[in-house]
């Protein structure tokens, strides 16, 4: 980890919480994870991270891949063991093999692996009778997801983006109070990622906690109440977007102005010494065409802090 | 509770087993169909027992009379052919229990559903027997078919008996590379295994009687708790019977354990 690294403690997280999420801090968190460790043999996926997700609240964790996201989702969802520390969902301790606690929660993989060989209803029946769902309306579902012309068609015939929605779908069978999405809009056309990013808001109104992996660092910030960096197993910073953005990013303005035949271009940083004159002096310049203010970005903020950009 | 991974096992495979019981069935009734004009000839008997006896174990158990229509089917079908019909649909569909589901990526999915992991495996080894079952059920039908037709006095109870035999030493088999499939996450591993010790089960049983030091260790071959009592004269002898019925269920409450103590492959 590099230096300017921010490790948040559960009270930070917890203060971040209930500055973003009001009423909803004082019930039992839905997710609540505590020095979680994991690794796969020699290789440290996860390392001691914590922080809690409120009921009714989205959750961006964010990082490139190989950071521990999915690892995370993985210990989470009871599919590996962590190897130190704790992790409770809606108050139950995380084990493997819960099907009390599997029966409340819903999950999209990255991996898109359906069964191939059977179509998009026979999939959610499928997985509905695992949860003694019967009479699942199927279709509604599917509709849900923009799949409502495709029902009967088989998933191997599906592309990358029909089988992440039909993953979508899965998740949403049995109303989950807590929703694990695993680069949920990965693959999709900018038409079918709005209408998942709208079922994501439309879970979370309900009151679902919502905790969505993602290394697009604008879908976090327009999607999540509160965000964490994650970065080779570690967590360097939960807040809210906005809090992010003020603490650790830098402002600037960015002025353009005609100098004879050419452009230039002149970014003014707010934060330092003389800023003002810096600003007042370029405004009086002669040939002045536009002024825009700059705000960081979460992944601007990512990168400073890590040093790793998310596409990596 | 609806067994859904039974359903689904069934609804995923049961082209491929229906298509492997009619090869099957078809396969069994074309070998009887040929007694009346090679099993019943005095002269196959003779070449039968002018073959060296090394060379002779592997075709035929001892004392068994090709010249009958249950000797017939013994040194055609029920020595070698029909466990290797009824291992092979076995063994494909062991594979592709856990293991297969690993490796398509589809177990992670699975297992995040409300579902222990011990049903997991229960419902594909149930799943295992039905298929394994099927099978032999084809060929049972194939070959009472092709006797009524041909007029071949069988006795169907015996072919049943030795059928039932072939099926526990194939779901024997199936539930080994089903454990080796939930130790190692590897499907093309778990069956290779499953094969050699099929096929060792097999050398160790037919050559026992020739091999002085090997005949002590026919009773540890599947092989010989399958056909060494010669079921097709004899019917049934619960106690071989019992004995591959506990391996399967020996290597189903190891595929259980391992299953249980697993973390899948990332």
């Amino acid at each position: 980890m590099g230096s300017s690294a921010v490790v948040p403690s559960a009270s930070q997280s917890t203060d971040a919480r209930a500055a973003t999420t009001g009423s909803a801090a004082s019930a039992v968190p839905a997710i609540e994870v505590e020095d979680l460790a994991y690794s796969y043999g020699p290789i440290e996926a996860v390392r001691g991270i914590s922080f809690q997700v409120a009921q009714g609240e989205i959750f961006g964790f964010l990082g490139p891949n190989g950071a521990g996201k999915t690892t995370t989702i993985r210990v989470l969802t009871g599919q590996l063991r962590p190897k130190s520390g704790t992790a409770r969902i809606l108050g139950r301790e995380v084990g493997r093999d819960d099907p009390v606690l599997q029966a409340r929660i819903g999950v999209c993989f990255e991996e898109k692996n359906l069964y191939d060989s059977m179509s998009a209803e026979e999939n959610l029946r499928f997985f509905a009778s695992l949860y003694g769902i019967r009479g699942l309306d199927a279709e509604a579902l599917l509709r849900r997801v923009g799949l409502g012309d495709r029902v009967k068609e088989r998933v191997g015939a599906y592309s990358k983006g029909l089988r992440q929605r039909l993953m979508i779908a899965r998740a949403l069978g049995n109303t989950p109070e807590v929703l694990f999405l695993d680069e949920p809009t990965v693959g999709l056309d900018p038409v079918s990622s709005r209408a998942v990013r709208s079922i994501i808001r439309e879970e979370a109104a309900r009151g679902a906690a919502v905790l969505l992996t993602t290394h697009d660092m604008w879908e976090a910030d327009e999607l999540s109440d509160r965000v964490a960096f994650i970065n080779e197993g570690r967590l360097y910073a939960v807040d809210t977007p906005e809090n992010l953005k003020l603490r650790y990013g830098k402002r600037s303005v960015r002025i353009r102005r005609r100098d004879g035949e050419a452009v230039r271009e002149e970014a003014v940083p707010l934060d330092e010494a003389g800023a003002g004159e810096r600003l007042a002096a370029a405004v009086e310049t002669e040939g002045l065409l536009t002024i825009h203010t700059e705000e960081s970005t979460l992944e601007n903020i990512f990168v400073e802090m890590t040093g790793r950009r998310l596409e990596q | 509770m609806v067994p859904s991974v039974v359903v689904k096992v069934l609804h995923d495979q049961w082209r491929a087993v229906a298509i492997w019981t009619v090869l099957s069935g078809m396969f069994a009734a074309f070998y009887l169909s040929l007694y009346p004009s090679i099993g019943a000839v005095e002269e196959m008997r003779r070449l039968l027992e002018a073959m060296p006896p090394a060379l002779r174990a592997l075709f035929a158990a001892e004392g068994v009379d090709i010249g009958t229509p249950a000797g017939y089917l013994n040194v055609e079908l029920f020595t070698f052919v029909v466990p290797l019909l009824v291992l092979a649909v076995a063994l494909t569909a062991a594979g592709a229990a856990t293991a297969g589901e690993e490796e398509r990526g589809t177990l992670e999915l699975l297992l995040a559903n409300p579902v222990r992991r011990w049903r997991i495996v229960v419902e594909k080894f149930a799943a295992l027997a039905i298929v394994t079952a099927a099978v032999v059920a084809g060929i049972w039908v194939a070959l009472a078919l092709t006797a009524a037709l041909a007029d071949i006095d069988l006795a169907l109870d015996r072919v049943a008996a030795a059928l039932a035999s072939a099926g526990l030493l194939g779901l024997g088999g199936g539930t080994l590379a089903m454990a080796l499939g939930a130790l190692t996450g590897s499907r093309m591993l778990s069956i290779g295994i499953a094969l050699v010790a099929s096929v060792a089960g097999f050398f160790v049983n037919a050559l026992g009687p020739l091999v002085e030091w090997l005949d002590d260790w026919r009773w540890v071959s599947p092989h010989y708790h399958y056909i060494g009592y010669d079921p097709l004269a004899n019917g049934l002898d619960l106690t071989h019977a019992a004995v591959l019925a506990l391996l399967s269920l020996a290597f189903l409450a190891v595929a259980v354990v391992a299953f249980e103590r697993r973390d899948l492959h990332a």
